[in-house]
């Protein structure tokens, strides 16, 4: 009863999470996915935290209970009298070397479950489920609300997001500590228990995932409510189970409520579909939901969309509908025959000067429009890569009446693993544009980007025909950075390729907002340079990089105020010549020269992304902060990078409470001081090593899943899996310091292979279909979370031989680690890299492997 | 009695004078060191020097066109929000956009969103003939009731799509884009007078990146990305 418990708020908990994550993508952006995970984990902390100080009352009320060795050891020390440290004597003696040590080596005193502590777990499991079920309805109150543009700028909005934390920190605290409370009072039971807590938070990943697509996101906490109620009444001691019964009952009352009822997500008046919506007579034409993100389609008389029109375009400007993911603009959809014709007169029509291409691949281009363009430019073939599956169903329908159905084949998929299958060759590869008008406020910044790193434009060169171009659109920003860095992936895919000379195999128009670049696999012939010439001039737009052109024809039409973009780009481009090709080390030392001047010397990052570090958003540097706030004002600082700064704030809000958590409990235990630092570094590095792996594989694992909420799900749920079998496994083994040592040195030479592994396996299985791709993460990730479910119970177990009052401190010390590890490992990922990443998670576990001791503590 | 009534009167007026006017008085007077400083910390310091636009700017009260909860930050170097997704701009990006239409008394302006009435208020200040169009029309009420109650009663408000611009009063000298789109809207462009200006700032809600002047001469209509602040693009070691 107590195992099915702990397997159902496991379950709940996970799926939770998971559901939060959504919602609040939704409502605002999906930065607050690390919020979440690290509000979770600090309700964990927390708990265990509390159980350490408040151990007799929750486990034994007023009985009698034995003290631990180390409280009781340590009386009131009156002034100039010498305490005997005794916290050691009473503790047992280590196993003897050579001896064999039995599974359930512990004191069966401390095992004995009270009714106490079975009343604490029912009430704690009943709190849990009435806090998930209200958390969302109290988080959308007015009290509660935040907006993240607002956080920055408005005093009060931090203090609404601190409190929009403490509602969803409740039930994760409540939750881990009727978790942390059966484990301290069935320790001997711990590998059992372990085992059924982490089989049910593997289930929890799935459960997500089928809820979101049932259920709407904010129906789904208040639905995952009533799994701990259920705990609650298996978890209640037996004369209490008829209370316990009608107060689930009347929970479960109150959950189906807020499932029937979910509370209306109010969602940033700063997102692109809220500011749509305030424009009149702008209607939701249509709306589904998905976990791969809501969708709308708005239409409304004063929604027109055409990216940098020409100055020369010569009538109106027709309606648009605009489709939206979670609320965020996702694509335009023009009227019926009047796509390709303005599109005609945008820089994304600079490739179709080259001639007309037989086969057009246009990657996430759910809109249409570029479909239209290229049909228009004769093409024969046309191959749509959509990942959403509502957003291409909607094409092929023709988008709720608004258009006609999309006039190209449509393959859903996530574009890269499209292009990792490599299937046939195109004429032209569109890609998606980059960057957004007027910037995204750095909101993307520390978000993965699997289709702009060197590795999927390595593909996308070698999907294109003999004769084929790519193509692809940045949005123009100031300072300069969006642009520029596109350009260094294409010269990096160029020399990649063994181009030697990238600025003949380059064209570039630009607008007053937009600049495409047109790649080709030739070099440019003199007739296409010179149809790329005609295009600028009719079409008013400037040539910004084309063999031959003037400096007067680079800012004939739009003037720039300085020379920033020009020389940027212009430096970029002959800073890569020699790069390819047969070694020349003069060339080369030029290039060793030239390059970091530009990319290491400028303020910004422009080095072309990877997929060990993704993020081609994220172009701040430390260094420009003061230059950018002495030019732009400190008020609008925060604005640059968004996403940076929300990282930031997410460890100030949850690394203080996390700190207090550790040093509090030491305080209220009777400061055991330096005796502590083992086992402290033990489940230190146990909690922030585990964290820091899991967060590298969830992002890792994206390219492999196509989106974060799958790859979150696949991984979170298959480690779990793993290390509930692991904890399962860990009763039959020793808690003996050489077994820790061996689980803990196979576990890190694991991750000293996984930097190698992972990349690997990731671009191999991309192209596999789902089924392929689940058991290879099975395969893969299974065997290393065994060993991974085994150093934490066996470690409790043997604090619990030596101390029983520091288990629960040991668990919130973990807990708090771990908190401190979603953090770290997002900003180490974005500042250096998964690779780094990962090398941080395996220190973390030599440093655990090195704090097993033969002698107590630990 | 009528006299004893009368004394009251007076009397209970000069205890309000005596009372609450200092404190307005110096409210006020708080108010205007805090544009002063505004322009010099804020504006003049970063280049712009036009002393029509600079008076408009000491003597437009920020505060009073923004949510009273913003008031306390009317003066602080960035934009604040107004409401539905908008922003009034940052100071210095309101006093750019006015300094580079080069005002003179008697032009005729054509602003498309009006937000909050401020950049309009600044507008009119340097003696424009100003025409304001804004789409939200909980905004273009608001703005209206902000200019009317700071003395901008000839600044003209409608409510409507700005894309369409307001033909009935063009040309005009220049137009002030203040909630830009991704295309420059063609009505603007036909509505502007031959040798007219255009300034479109572009950025995200509360960041300004840069600015686009448009001039039209003739047929031909060019762009120049403009800034009242440079950017230092590329560093040298040591620098």
């Amino acid at each position: 009863m107590i195992a099915a418990a702990a397997a159902l708020v496991s379950c709940a908990l996970i799926a939770f999470q998971v559901a939060l994550m959504q919602a609040l993508s939704i409502a605002q952006w999906y930065h607050f996915a690390g919020l979440v995970i690290s509000v979770a984990l600090l309700g964990f902390g927390a708990a265990g935290s509390i159980l350490a100080a408040f151990r007799q009352s929750l486990l034994q009320g007023r009985a009698a209970w034995p003290k631990p060795p180390l409280a009781s050891a340590q009386p009131r020390a009156k002034p100039g009298r010498r305490v005997p440290r005794s916290g050691t004597s009473r503790a047992p003696a280590p196993l003897e070397r050579g001896a064999r040590p039995t599974a359930y080596d512990v004191k069966p005193m401390v095992d004995q479950p009270t009714a106490r502590a079975d009343l604490v777990i029912a009430i704690t499991l009943l709190l849990c489920g009435i806090s998930m079920a209200l958390g969302l309805p109290l988080a959308q109150t007015a009290a509660a609300r935040f907006d993240l543009y607002l956080l920055f700028v408005e005093r009060g909005q931090a203090a609404r997001l601190a409190l929009t934390c403490a509602i969803f920190f409740a039930p994760f605290f409540f939750g881990a500590l009727a978790l942390a409370v059966i484990f301290t009072s069935r320790i001997g039971q711990i590998g059992r228990l372990y085992g059924a807590n982490l089989l049910g938070s593997a289930l929890g990943g799935v459960a997500a995932l089928a809820g979101l697509h049932g259920l709407a996101p904010t129906a789904l906490p208040a639905a995952l409510g009533l799994l701990p109620l259920a705990g609650s009444v298996l978890a209640a001691p037996a004369d209490r189970r008829r209370f316990f019964g009608v107060a689930a009952m009347a929970g479960a009352i109150l959950c189906l409520f807020f499932v029937a009822r979910p509370p209306p997500l109010a969602t940033s008046a700063y997102k692109g579909l809220s500011r749509a919506l305030n424009l009149p007579d702008a209607k939701v034409m249509f709306e589904r939901r998905h976990p791969l993100g809501h969708v709308h389609l708005v239409a409304g008389p004063a929604l027109r969309y055409a990216p940098g029109l020409s100055l020369a375009w010569p009538e109106e400007v027709p309606n648009s509908a605009l489709l939206f993911l979670n609320g965020d603009g996702h694509a335009a959809v023009p009227p019926p025959g009047e796509a390709g014709r303005i599109y005609d007169f945008t820089t994304a029509a600079l490739p179709f000067t080259l001639g007309r291409p037989g086969s057009v691949l246009i990657l996430r281009a759910g809109g249409g429009a570029e479909a239209a363009l290229a049909r228009r430019h004769g093409a024969e073939r046309v191959l749509v890569v959509e990942p959403h599956p509502v957003v291409a169903d909607l094409a092929r329908t023709g988008y709720a009446g608004l258009d006609a159905p999309l006039d190209a084949d449509l393959v859903v998929e996530d574009p890269r693993a499209f292009l990792e299958r490599g299937r046939g060759t195109y004429d032209l590869v569109l890609l998606p544009s980059v960057g957004e008008f007027g910037g995204a406020a750095g909101l993307h910044a520390a978000q993965e980007q699997y289709l702009l790193t060197r590795e999927a434009f390595a593909r996308i060169w070698g999907a294109l025909a003999e004769n084929g171009a790519l193509s692809v659109t940045a949005w123009l920003d100031y300072p300069p950075r969006h642009a520029p860095r596109l350009l260094a992936l294409l010269v990096a895919m160029l020399a990649d390729a063994g181009v030697a000379d990238p600025a003949a195999h380059i064209a570039a128009a630009r607008s007053w907002s937009t600049l495409t670049f047109t790649v080709t696999r030739q070099a440019l012939t003199a007739q296409e340079i010179e149809a790329v010439r005609a295009f600028c001039r009719e079409r008013q737009f400037d040539l910004a990089l084309l063999p031959g052109a003037t400096p007067e024809e680079r800012t004939r039409y739009h003037q720039m105020q300085d020379e920033t973009l020009t020389t940027l780009l212009e430096n970029l481009l002959s800073s890569s010549m020699g790069r390819a090709g047969p070694p020349d080390p003069p060339r080369q030392r030029r290039v060793k020269d030239a390059a970091p001047y530009l990319v290491d010397r400028y303020d910004f990052h422009l080095e072309a992304p990877t997929d060990d570090r993704p993020f081609f958003s994220q172009f701040l540097r430390g260094r420009s902060l003061g230059a950018l706030r002495a030019l732009y004002g400190g008020g609008v600082l925060p604005f640059f990078e968004l996403g940076s700064l929300v990282l930031a704030l997410t460890f100030v809000l949850v690394a203080v409470p996390g700190a207090a958590l550790i040093l509090l409990p030491l305080l209220k235990l009777g400061a055991p001081g330096f005796r502590a630092a083992r086992p402290l570094l033990y489940f230190a590095g146990l909690g922030l090593g585990f964290m820091l792996l899991e967060i590298a594989l969830i992002q890792r694992f994206i390219l492999l899943w196509g989106h974060p909420l799958y790859a979150a799900a696949a991984v979170i749920s298959t480690l779990l899996a793993g290390m509930g079998l692991g904890s399962l496994f860990s009763s039959r083994l020793s808690e003996h310091a050489a077994t820790r040592r061996i689980v803990l040195a196979l576990v890190f030479g694991f991750l000293l292979v996984l930097p190698w592994l992972a990349p690997a396996l990731t671009r191999t299985a991309l192209a596999w279909p789902f089924l392929a791709r689940a058991g290879t993460t099975a395969l893969f990730l299974l065997p290393p979370a065994f060993l991974l479910g085994l150093p934490l119970p066996l470690g409790l177990r043997a604090i619990q031989k030596m101390n029983p009052a520091w288990v629960p401190w040991a668990w919130g010390v973990n807990g708090c680690f771990s908190v401190a590890g979603a953090v770290l490992a997002a900003w180490l990922a974005v500042v250096s890299g998964f690779s780094t990443v990962l090398a941080a998670a395996a220190i973390s576990y030599a440093v655990a492997l090195l704090a097993v001791s033969n002698r107590p503590p630990l | 009695m009528d006299r004893i009534h009368s004394v009251r009167v007076l009397f209970a007026l000069a205890v309000l004078c005596g009372g609450v006017g200092p404190p307005l008085a110096f409210a006020a007077d708080r108010r205007a060191q805090e544009r002063a400083m505004m322009v010099e910390d804020q504006i003049e310091r970063r280049g712009v020097s036009d002393p029509a636009v600079l008076q408009a700017m000491r003597t437009v009260p920020r505060d009073r066109f923004i949510p009273a909860d913003q008031a306390p930050s009317a003066y602080e170097d960035r934009p604040l929000p107004i409401g539905f997704g908008q922003t009034i701009s940052q100071p210095y990006i309101v006093a750019y956009m006015t300094e580079i239409v080069r005002p003179r008394p008697g032009f005729r302006v054509l602003e498309i969103g009006a937000g909050s009435g401020y950049q309009a208020a600044v507008l009119a200040e340097v003696g424009g003939e100003v025409y304001t169009v804004e789409i939200i029309p909980k905004l273009a009420e608001r703005a209206r009731a902000n200019l009317a109650a700071n003395g901008y009663e000839r600044v003209q408000v409608k409510n409507g799509d700005g894309y369409n611009g307001w033909p009935e009063h063009a040309p005009y000298d220049a137009i002030v884009v203040t909630a830009a789109a991704e295309h420059i809207p063609p009505p603007l462009i036909r509505q502007l007078k031959d040798g007219g200006r255009m300034i479109i700032p572009v950025g995200s809600p509360f960041l300004t990146q840069y600015l686009v002047l448009v001039e039209k001469d003739g047929d031909r209509v060019t762009t120049r990305t403009v800034m009242p602040v440079r950017f230092v693009p590329l560093r040298r070691a040591g620098s």
